[in-house]
């Protein structure tokens, strides 16, 4: 395994070094770093998400605190464990900034601990994770779009607002083997009830009435199986018949199209039905042409991480460890309610920042559960500190593992910058020791976290 | 002098078929994992020897499985599609306690990482194959061979449909594509290279259906699936590597496919292949006629008992619930529309295509029935056991756990006629299984399951218990219920460490000999790196410099290289 401890800092070379972006699901990995007065310079071409992601920032002095002051890690790796091992129900949550190795020691802490493990995927893809269980899922590499796609249909999703580089990296501009005038080769759609910048692109933007794409998806899929289409209202929709029509037509026509549904698609109630209708729908014009239907996906490494709980639980998300082997239950063992509930008494989060996703379930700013951070440093916003503390390297630029793009595909991350602060790996590597000699001797912790 | 740390297995009926042996009784010694010569009288005497008593125990080499899916996006996006289909199998529970830790998992057809090193290891399986894995998704395949415990792993690569391949061989460039093909085997860290319905992946990638014979040109390219089988299966001879193509066949599981079969041994004209799950490619009948639909084993086994440089895995079909995947993704189309059930496919850029079905296999199912008997006949009728090998083409006819069900048919032809009676009635008039009488040996058993595919994989160490081979052995209570035999070995030892006692997973690892990849590194041309680097940044949406799988990232490796030269 790759020691993570002397990892030459790029900064004393004075060239351009290759590095993975990883500010949003496209995890480009063309772009460059180059030092400049201490500190790094990207060039990203273009993409100002990408620059502002890669650059150094102040690291904290203090990498550990129990309950808020500064601590030595060993102590603070300690009292983690201490607090986890005598845990009824912990709740580990988060693995977004973080590498694959990382997140299978978080999967390992959670199966020695019996605890329930969610990523965010319960919160941005839960809906597609269950519709892919549903009707399955049809995808390609990025590099399939690039070269072949010549129908590019975004659903809820602004691509340049969110992946900016999305479009002229795989899907609407770059020439490919079948599409060898790029843009011209390709038909474009958004379809997208708000503002949407992508727009601009298309070369066609329906925009049904907020909370209608669901009437607009099934309209789509009869038309597709040349099925009557009963009780369609064009008014309420906000997107008529024959605009509709139009559409399918496309669709069914097309060589090779790919429908990316962004998180605009999947909020909202009934979300749940409309991945799966997404994805039928794109089952149903592989009776006609090849069809793809991809989600476009955050920043950091979700993806990798779902791979990786997936492959050693054999469920992506929603799990539940506590009676000795893997129970999926989206819903049941999903952080959201978990937290709500009141039901967990400990919450490791790890990779994540907690308050992207469970400040608003506990409004009033306190909370029943004792906390544990691992990752990069909590926002001020985030409710009371937390019982242990630890601050690693920061993810963008030191980080040193795989990472998966959002088709899958992985890719090496490197690290760019030297950080004083400790690596992920290790300190998980050190905790989950911890825990399992906690565990094999079976006696009482020997320094409590809270004294 | 320092004492040596050394292991005796004492008495047992030891079957070793590679060095001869037949069901005798003698010791095993071992020593840093490894099997040894039977050390001086003084050393075996000393009091330190660590000693294991396997009197009236059958000893075997640990099981050696040359054709299963385990690993890598394919199977971890069919664990992902069927979480049901591990809610209703008992799962692997966690274990910790002084002397190790062992991490839960689900099961169902398509286990998670580390139940399949428990579960393999625990039917006395001390190494298994990976046979479909694009060379981009190479990197993933080893995270998850890192989290799979207790079996030596490795993988084949996809290049039947790859871009440069199709190339090289429509433009007649055999040495291009021999040194494209050793690039790329180093690159993704591979044991061999793999070919699934040769161009016809790729016809589907483009929309232009499926290739139905051996002189269809591939849409784009132009060459033909003869070409590309014997282009590759030179390449592989050419670089001597340890195990040759690996050939999924075109137009698998369709009727009347033997005619393709046939056609593509035939085109070899003399070179070698490993015919993979041949059960799926010997089937008789008319393409849109289910009635007509019949076995033609008997006619591919002739050629191949008359063909040394054929090798063949049954992908045998067992009756139950599993999951259909595969490489061939215009065949994952048409199971789902068979099947009318869930559909996942992942097309991997210039690469490859892949297909995941759930899929109930039923006795009473005429067609099913019919390649459960195929995958029989072919046991029975292939002559020399040294080139078959057993293969459920987990998961694809069904679990590798079934290994043992296998070989009670095998050993017991009342058992398998009574079996044969209780499937569709129209199953007799058409193949030949029911009279064919002949029953399998422990040493053909032994054979077929692990000395015959470590040969075909080219593994020295593995599949034999001589000297210098790896201390993976498997010790089996002798009874005449075979399935009960097989499925629960006494013990299991890996790299020389007991893992497995009476059922009870040990610990998580071999250590100090921890569990090893392997993969080849063949010589190849390396002034053709320029262009490849070339024509990979134009096509494909990652630098270069990244699809190379970082050495420092894999588990320990077992590397087979450079191949040694032998004239042709
Ligand atoms: S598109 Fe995304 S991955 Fe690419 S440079 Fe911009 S933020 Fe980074
Ligand atoms: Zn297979």
């Amino acid at each position: 395994m790759a020691s993570r401890d002397k990892t030459d800092p790029i900064l004393p070379n004075n060239s351009a070094t290759p590095a993975v972006c990883t500010g949003c699901g496209c995890l480009c990995d063309d772009v460059t770093v180059s030092p400049s007065g201490g500190s790094l310079v990207a060039n990203t071409h273009g993409c100002a998400k990408g620059q502002y992601w890669l650059e150094l920032r102040p690291e904290p002095k203090v990498s550990a605190f129990l309950n808020g002051r500064p601590a030595p890690l060993k102590k603070a790796i300690n009292a983690a464990a201490d607090i986890l091992w005598k845990s009824n129900n912990p709740l580990v949550f988060g693995l977004e900034q973080i590498t694959c190795e990382s997140a299978a020691k978080v999967v390992a802490i959670s199966d020695w601990l019996g605890a329930n493990l969610d990523t965010t995927a319960s919160f941005n893809q839960g809906p597609t994770g269950l519709a892919f269980q549903g009707v399955g899922e049809i995808s390609c590499s990025l590099g399939e779009v690039r070269n072949r796609a010549d129908l590019i249909l975004f659903w809820g999703a602004d691509p340049l607002v969110t992946h900016p580089r999305h479009t002229s990296r795989y899907s609407i501009d770059p020439p490919g083997v079948h599409v060898p005038l790029g843009r011209k080769n390709r038909f474009v759609v958004v379809i997208d009830s708000e503002a949407n910048q992508t727009a601009s692109q298309a070369d066609l933007w329906l925009r049904p009435k907020p909370g209608r794409d669901f009437e607009l998806i099934w309209a789509l899929r009869a038309m597709i199986q040349g099925r009557e289409i009963a009780g369609y209202d064009s008014a309420a929709n906000g997107v008529g018949l024959e605009e509709l029509e139009g559409l399918a037509h496309r669709l069914k026509g097309c060589r090779f199209g790919v429908l990316f549904f962004g998180d605009r698609l999947l909020a909202g109630p009934g979300h749940h039905l409309n991945a799966d209708g997404a994805v039928s729908l794109a089952h149903d014009i592989n009776a006609h042409t090849r069809f793809y239907a991809r989600p476009l996906r955050r920043a950091g490494n979700p993806m990798g991480s779902e791979s990786v709980t997936c492959w050693q639980t054999g469920y992506p998300f929603g799990l539940n460890l506590a009676r000795g082997f893997p129970r999926y239950n989206p819903g049941e063992f999903t952080a959201r309610r978990l937290i709500d509930s009141g039901e967990s008494d400990v919450l490791l989060t790890v990779g994540v920042s907690p308050g992207d996703y469970l400040n608003s379930g506990n409004a009033n700013g306190s909370h029943s559960f004792q906390h544990i951070h691992i990752g990069d440093g909590l926002p001020e916003e985030w409710q009371s500190p937390p019982k242990v503390e630890i601050r690693t390297a920061p993810f963008a630029t030191a980080a040193s593992g795989t990472v998966y793009r959002m088709d899958d595909i992985s890719l090496p991350l490197r690290p760019l910058s030297m950080s004083q602060l400790p690596d992920m790996e290790q300190v998980l590597t050190e905790l989950e020791g911890t825990i399992l000699e906690r565990m094999r001797n079976s006696s009482p912790p020997t320094e409590m976290a809270a004294s | 002098m320092a004492r040596r740390d050394l292991t005796v297995l004492e008495s047992g009926i030891v079957h070793d078929p590679a060095n001869g042996i037949d069901g005798v009784v003698k010791d095993l010694w071992m020593e840093n994992g490894k099997i040894i010569s039977p050390p001086a009288r003084l050393e075996r005497d000393e009091s330190n020897v660590r000693r294991i008593d396997a009197t009236g125990y059958v000893v075997m080499p640990g099981g050696v499985d040359i054709h299963s899916h385990i690993a890598g996006p394919k199977v971890n996006l069919a664990r992902r599609m069927r979480p049901e289909d591990k809610r209703q199998s008992i799962p692997v529970e966690r274990r910790v306690s002084a002397f190790g830790a062992t991490r839960s998992g689900s099961t169902g057809s398509v286990p998670s990482t580390f139940a399949t090193g428990y579960l393999y290891s625990g039917l006395g399986y001390t190494t298994a194959f990976d046979a479909a894995i694009a060379p981009l998704a190479a990197r993933h395949a080893h995270e998850e061979f890192r989290d799979t415990p207790l079996i030596d792993k490795g993988f084949f690569i996809l290049l039947g449909n790859n871009h440069y391949v199709l190339t090289q061989i429509a433009k007649g460039e055999r040495e291009r594509l021999r040194a494209f093909a050793g690039w790329i085997l180093q690159a993704a860290g591979a044991h061999a290279i793999k070919v699934v319905n040769p161009g016809g992946v790729e016809a589907w990638k483009s929309g232009m259906g499926n290739i139905h014979s051996l002189d269809e040109p591939v849409p784009h390219f132009g060459c033909t699936a003869r070409q590309v089988v014997t282009g590759l299966a030179q390449a592989a001879m050419d670089m001597n590597l340890p195990h040759p193509i690996h050939l999924h066949c075109n137009n698998l599981g369709l009727p009347g496919n033997f005619n393709t079969t046939l056609g593509t041994m035939r085109a070899l004209e003399g070179r070698r292949a490993h015919f993979t799950h041949i059960q799926f490619h010997s089937y008789g009948g008319e393409a849109l006629d289910q009635s007509t639909f019949c076995s033609k084993a008997p006619e591919l086994a002739e050629w191949f008992n008359n063909h040394p440089e054929i090798t063949v895995d049954v992908g045998q079909v067992m009756f139950g619930e599993t999951t259909s995947m595969t490489g061939d993704g215009p065949l994952g189309y048409f199971l789902h529309k068979v099947t009318g059930r869930r559909w996942t496919s992942a097309d991997t850029e210039l690469e490859a295509g892949c297909g995941i079905v759930p899929i109930t296999y039923r006795e009473k199912k005429l067609v099913h029935a019919l390649q459960w008997a195929i995958g029989l006949e072919w046991y029975l009728l292939a002559r020399d056991p040294w080139r078959i090998a057993m293969s459920t083409d987990h998961p694809n006819g069904g679990s590798f756990l079934a290994y043992p069900e296998i070989i009670a048919l095998l050993m017991d032809r009342g058992y398998r006629n009574e079996a044969l009676n209780a499937t569709h009635p129209g199953v007799k008039a058409r193949c030949r299984l029911a009279d064919l009488d002949r029953e399998y040996t422990l040493n053909e058993i032994a054979i077929i399951t692990r000395a015959a595919p470590a040969r075909m994989l080219g593994l020295a160490t593995k599949g034999h218990l001589g000297p210098g081979a790896d201390a993976d052995i498997t010790l089996y209570q002798p009874d005449h219920d075979k399935r009960r035999m097989f499925a629960l070995p006494r013990m299991v030892i890996k790299a020389g460490r007991l893992v497995v006692d009476d059922g009870n997973i040990l610990s998580d690892e071999s250590a100090p000999h921890p569990t090893r990849t392997w993969m080849v590194r063949p010589d190849f041309d390396r002034d053709a790196v320029p262009d490849i680097r070339t024509w990979f940044e134009n096509h494909y949406t990652l630098r270069f410099d990244n699809y190379p799988v970082e050495r420092e990232r894999l588990a320990p490796v077992e590397a087979l290289a450079p191949c040694e030269k032998t004239a042709r």
